[in-house]
C-alpha cells in the first residue's frame, strides 16, 4: 500500500493466490481459537459434573428438605446475597414456617449462588457452603435465616467469621467441625451442582418458589402482605 | 504537494485504524475470554433476556464466546480485518437491540458483555442499560471506522495481501493508487 509496495499491475493469478491464502491464515486462526474454546469448555464440564460430596440429609436432587410434610412440595431457590430472598425471608418467612410446622409443606432448598458472578465475589459460595455445614449438624434452616437476617448491603459480602458467627447464633453444636467446614468449603462441589441443577430446571433468578413442580407468578402481588396471601392460597391449592 | 497530503492523510488513516483495531480485537477476546471461562453464568446470561428457546440458549452461550475470541484475534492479527468489522458490527447491533428489548420489557437484569450477567437487582437500572448501549454504540463505531478502513499497519492482511481489492476504501475514490504513483517515482 502506501508503504512503498507499487502493486498496481496485480496478476488475477496472483491475487487469487494471495486471496487464497489469506482465507487459508483466517480458517486456521478460527480454527485455532475454536479449538483451544472448546477444549477450554470440554474441560470446565469435566470438573463441574463429578459427584459432589454433599451434606448428610439432602435429597436426590441435593435440595435440603425442610418440615416433615410429604406434599406439597415447594422448592425454594434462593441466594445468600439477594436482597429480594431477604425481603421475602423477613416478609413471607413466618407465615411459611407456620405451613412448615403445620405440616401442611414440604420446603426443599436449592441455595443458588449465581450472585458471585454478578458482584464480583465468593460470598454466595461460601454461605451456601456454610449452610450445608449446618445442614450437617441439623440446623440449616435456622442456619439460613440467621443469614438473611444478616445480610449486608448489596455486594459488600460476608466474611468467614460472620459465617462462623451465624453458626454460634445458629445453635450448631460442634462448632469446631463447623469451623474447618466453612474455612476448607468442604460443599463447595454440592454448592456448584446444586447451582447446576437449578440452571438446567431454568431457574434464572432468585427467589423461585416451584409449588409441586409449577413456579409461583407472584406478579399480581402489590405488597408483602398480598405475597403471603397469594402463595398461601397456591400451596394449600396444591395440597 | 497535494500528492504529499494524500500520502500522509493515508497513512494517518492507517495508524488510526490499527489503533482502533487493536482497541475493538482486545475487546471482543476480552469479552469472549470472560464469558467461556464461566459457562454456566453465560448460560444464565443468555436465559435472563428470555427471547431465545431454551435449546438455543445453550447454542448462543457455549457459541458466542468463540466467535467473540475469533472474531477478536483476527481483528489484532490484522488478518480478514474488514469481515471482522462487518461481524463485530453485527454483533453489536444484535447486543443492543437486545438490551433495549430487555429494557422496554422491564426486565432488570446485567448484560452479561463481560462475564456475569442473569438477573439483577433493579436499582441503578436505568444508568447500567444506558452504559451498555453507549459502550456497544461506541464499539460499533469502531467498527464501522474499520469496514470503511480496514487498511491498517501491522496488520498479516498487508503482509500476505497487500493491495487487495476488496480491501479498498471506495468511498473517496482509489487514493492508494495516488500513493502507489506517488511510491513508484
Amino acid at each position: 500500500m502506501s508503504n512503498g509496495k507499487p502493486t498496481q499491475t496485480r496478476q488475477p493469478a496472483q491475487d487469487a493466490k494471495r486471496r487464497r491464502t489469506r482465507y487459508i491464515m483466517i480458517g486456521v486462526v478460527v480454527a485455532v481459537v475454536v479449538a483451544i474454546g472448546i477444549s477450554v469448555l470440554a474441560s470446565n464440564r469435566t470438573t463441574t459434573n463429578t459427584d459432589a460430596s454433599a451434606p448428610a440429609g439432602v435429597l436426590d436432587d441435593l435440595g435440603v428438605p425442610v418440615g416433615t410434610a410429604t406434599s406439597p412440595v415447594m422448592d425454594v431457590y434462593e441466594d445468600f446475597q439477594c436482597p429480594v430472598c431477604a425481603g421475602l425471608e423477613s416478609n413471607v418467612g413466618p407465615a411459611l414456617g407456620e405451613m412448615v410446622d403445620n405440616g401442611e409443606v414440604l420446603l426443599v432448598y436449592h441455595i443458588m449462588s449465581f450472585l458471585d458472578g454478578n458482584l464480583r465475589n465468593d460470598s454466595s459460595t461460601r454461605a451456601a457452603n456454610a449452610a450445608g455445614c449446618a445442614q450437617d449438624q441439623g440446623v440449616f434452616k435456622a442456619y439460613h435465616d440467621q443469614v438473611f437476617a444478616n445480610q449486608p448491603q448489596e455486594g459488600v459480602g460476608f466474611t468467614d467469621e460472620q459465617l462462623i458467627t451465624f453458626g454460634e447464633a445458629a445453635g450448631v453444636s460442634d462448632m469446631a467441625a463447623f469451623r474447618v467446614c466453612v474455612s476448607d468449603q468442604t460443599y463447595a462441589d454440592w454448592v456448584t451442582q446444586v447451582e447446576r441443577l437449578a440452571e438446567d430446571d431454568q431457574v434464572h433468578g432468585t427467589p423461585t418458589l416451584v409449588i409441586n413442580g409449577t413456579t409461583f407468578d407472584p406478579s399480581q402481588a402489590q405488597t408483602w402482605d398480598d405475597y403471603v396471601t397469594l402463595l398461601t392460597a397456591a400451596i394449600q391449592q396444591a395440597g | 504537494m497535494a500528492m504529499i497530503d494524500t500520502v500522509s492523510r493515508s497513512d494517518r488513516l492507517a495508524w488510526v485504524s490499527t489503533v482502533v483495531r487493536m482497541v475493538l480485537g482486545a475487546t471482543m477476546l476480552y469479552a469472549g475470554v470472560l464469558k467461556l471461562l464461566e459457562p454456566s453464568q453465560a448460560l444464565r446470561a443468555v436465559q435472563a433476556y428470555r427471547i431465545l428457546p431454551p435449546a438455543i440458549d445453550d447454542i448462543v452461550a457455549y457459541g458466542l464466546p468463540l466467535l467473540e475470541m475469533a472474531v477478536g484475534a483476527l481483528l489484532l492479527l490484522g488478518l480478514g480485518t474488514r469481515p471482522a468489522a462487518w461481524i463485530t458490527s453485527g454483533l453489536m447491533v444484535v447486543f443492543i437491540a437486545g438490551v433495549a428489548s430487555a429494557w422496554i420489557r422491564g426486565l432488570s437484569i446485567d448484560c452479561g458483555c463481560f462475564g456475569g450477567g442473569g438477573d439483577v437487582a433493579a436499582a441503578g437500572k436505568v444508568g447500567r442499560y444506558t452504559a451498555e448501549i453507549l459502550r456497544d454504540v461506541g464499539l460499533l463505531a469502531l467498527a464501522g471506522w474499520l469496514v470503511w478502513f480496514p487498511v491498517s499497519r501491522l496488520a498479516l492482511d498487508q503482509v500476505v495481501d497487500p493491495g487487495d481489492p476488496s480491501d479498498e476504501t471506495d468511498r473517496h475514490g482509489d487514493d492508494r493508487n495516488e500513493t502507489y504513483e506517488e511510491s513508484s517515482r
